[in-house]
């Protein structure tokens, strides 16, 4: 009879056990940063949308420059007369001031069509008064945006030519 | 002795996955700079808007007009952070007032340059703001 020996001696079990264990921590140790990683990527890509965003609606004058309610192919609330930076016209937030975001999701669409933005997004446009207050102008903001998962919010300041008279106005974009 | 080898062997090789792990898959860190960003944005629509409003040259020899509109934009009940500010004329040939320039931790700054006609003569003079998270 042919006896085997020191085939499963208990310093091979220890050093096999360690060596799985090794191996199991370094992979848990890397795998736990993934998820906060792509949590994170997700947040800048984000604040680069709401950035385009709100410069878009701040910057240019959409298509065509002079665009109403019937014929805008691209929203914009520049002031196509002065072609200037941070002057939003008055006209232009008139003209989509009748669409209800949270009310009808047709319009909130219609945002999302014509600024070519496929994510939920949320809009204010404020006019600031002498004394700080925020009067309301427009607010886009479907039912189903979540105001507990905003993970970017862009604020700029702009002057708004109200039909000649020149005011200060705020624009706030959420996503 | 055969024992202990091979456990040496294993912490050996332990060290060595250890650190193929550590060079092929490095520990990724995001430092985000959109803070920074968002106030390099705020300094420039300030100040553009300001341009816009034709205000330059009021807000540059009246500190307490500067002031009042600064106020206004950002308020802290209103914006939900606090900012400070300041300004500075250079070439500063029209007499304008000085600024006390605030404590600040990180703070960025544009200027913009104006033409005045006074009743000496076209006068030009830069204007730059500043904005600031509070010290």
């Amino acid at each position: 009879m042919v006896e085997i020996k020191a085939q499963l001696t208990i310093q091979y079990l220890a050093s096999f056990i360690f060596f799985i264990g090794l191996v199991v921590l370094v992979y848990l140790g890397y795998s736990a940063n993934i998820p906060t990683f792509v949590k994170e990527v997700e947040k800048e890509d984000t604040y680069s949308k709401a950035y385009q965003l709100s410069e878009i609606l701040v910057n240019n004058p959409g298509q065509p420059r002079n665009w109403n309610n019937i014929n805008v192919e691209r929203l914009g609330l520049s002031d196509e007369n002065f072609n200037k930076t941070n002057l939003i016209s008055y006209n232009k937030i008139q003209q989509i001031s009748s669409k209800n975001c949270y009310l009808n999701i047709n319009d909130f669409k219609f945002f999302q069509n014509k600024l070519a933005m496929n994510r939920s997004f949320s809009i204010f446009i404020f006019n600031i008064t002498e004394n700080g207050d925020r009067k309301p102008l427009f607010d886009c903001t479907p039912s189903t945006f979540s105001r507990t998962t905003v993970n970017a919010t862009v604020k700029r300041i702009a002057a708004l030519n109200n039909f000649g008279k020149i005011e200060l106005a705020e624009i706030i974009v959420q996503m | 002795m055969k024992g202990i080898m091979s456990i040496i062997e294993v912490m050996i090789t332990g060290m060595i996955l250890f650190v193929a792990f550590l060079h092929f898959f490095p520990q990724y860190a995001i430092k985000s700079k959109w803070d920074k960003a968002l106030l390099v944005i705020k300094v420039r629509d300030s100040l553009n808007t300001i341009d816009r409003l034709n205000k330059t040259y009021d807000f540059a020899m009246s500190n307490d007009e500067f002031n009042s509109f600064m106020n206004r934009t950002f308020l802290p009940e209103k914006t939900g952070g606090v900012v400070v500010w300041w300004k500075v004329i250079e070439d500063n040939n029209i007499g304008a007032p000085t600024y006390q320039i605030p404590y600040f931790t990180e703070g960025y700054k544009e200027s913009i340059v104006d033409v005045v006609n006074t009743t000496a003569g076209y006068k030009v003079y830069s204007f730059t703001l500043g904005l600031g998270y509070p010290y």
